[in-house]
């Protein structure tokens, strides 16, 4: 008895990942610019939820004079260092779970320019009612990870960690 | 124990339905009714401001989930098979192996029962993330699998003792079980 008790302990440290690193989720962002200047905006986006095709797409200069209804043009020399962050953690050069089955889940011929067009992210979202969403007015938009998933910032989109505003109660 | 667990439970969501207004610069600790918090978003026109609410009111994990024990279970199970391994008795000593065979076929014992109650748990849990459109290759499916065959090989290995097959399926089973959380760290 006490041996399983000594485990319990030993493991729910090591899941907290005091003991080891965990690579469940996506990489979180680890780069100052990125933050700054696409941070300032919206969610810092992980590279690890689209593959490369995609933000080379997305970073295209005309593409980012209209970046989904506004101009978030930059300097080149930042868009090429951005660019260059997100191509090299890219969800096809991650070893973190969700990425891996973000880029499995996307077909080679697809170049997705919003995460939630990607296969998995519908697959995880579908069962959940419009209302927690598209129609909760403090949500809106499946785009605002962090409006739910608490610990988007860290990478972290696991169920424990999801708390939809106005539904307390939601359970998965 | 389990009033430890459901009265940690029942704090954890009480901190869950603390509706206080976000933002609000007089606020004074009053709460406000969980209509009146989706009246007031409905009159917000702006983009959503979560995150403000959230700073206020921050997000804590619960350390209780069933996500949680799920894993509790597979790692308590890997572990003890691991104190069954380091405890099997050695043959050439007879005083030895008195004292270890009780220690060894516990945690054998209780490596096999953790292992079969973490993958019950993860079908209950996480049946819908097994999609096998993805090939066995992908990391969910792999990590059912081997949690399953893990078990089999606790539970055999416990069955078969003290025979001398059973080290080998005790060992092939924690390789399993091994190799299935790795996978899902």
């Amino acid at each position: 008895m006490l041996s399983i008790l000594i485990a319990v302990a030993f493991a729910s440290s090591a899941l907290a990942g005091d003991l080891f690193p965990r690579f469940k989720g996506v990489a979180p962002v680890n780069n100052a610019k990125y933050e700054s200047e696409c941070g300032s905006c919206h969610f810092a986006y992980q590279p690890g939820l689209l593959p490369s095709r995609s933000w080379r797409k997305l970073m295209e200069p005309r593409e980012l004079e209209d970046h989904f209804g506004d101009n978030a043009e930059m300097e080149e020399s930042e868009r090429i260092a951005i660019l260059d962050f997100l191509i090299s953690h890219a969800a096809e050069t991650s070893w973190y779970k969700r990425s891996t089955k973000i880029n499995r889940s996307v077909h080679k011929g697809q170049t997705p320019l919003r995460i939630t067009e990607t296969r998995y992210i519908k697959r995880k979202h579908e069962e959940i009612p419009r209302k927690m969403t598209l129609d909760n007015p403090k949500v809106r938009s499946l785009s605002y990870c962090n409006n739910c998933h608490m610990r988007a910032a860290d990478g972290v989109y696991d169920d424990d960690t999801v708390r939809i505003p106005n539904f307390p109660a939601w359970d998965d | 124990m389990a009033l430890v667990v459901i009265s940690i439970q029942c704090a954890g969501q009480a901190i869950g339905q603390d509706l206080r207004m976000p933002g609000h610069g007089s606020y004074s600790g009053y709460s406000l009714l969980p209509s009146d918090s989706i009246y007031l978003a409905q009159n917000d026109s702006g983009t959503p401001a979560y995150s403000a609410s959230a700073e206020e009111n921050p997000f804590r994990e619960s350390w209780f989930t069933a996500n949680k024990i799920h894993g509790y279970l597979g790692l308590s199970s890997l572990i003890l098979a691991g104190v069954a391994a380091a405890t099997a008795p050695d043959d050439d000593d007879g005083a030895a192996v008195q004292s270890n065979r009780g220690t060894h076929h516990n945690a054998a014992t209780a490596a096999a029962a953790l292992g079969a109650a973490s993958a019950t748990s993860g079908f209950i849990l996480h049946w819908d993330d097994v999609n096998l459109e993805n090939g066995i290759l992908d990391r969910d499916n792999l990590h059912m699998l081997l949690g399953v065959l893990a078990t089999a090989g606790f539970i055999a290995a416990v069955s078969q003792a003290p025979e001398e097959s059973h080290a080998g399926l005790g060992m092939a089973g924690g390789v399993a079980m091994g190799i299935g959380i790795v996978l899902e760290w």
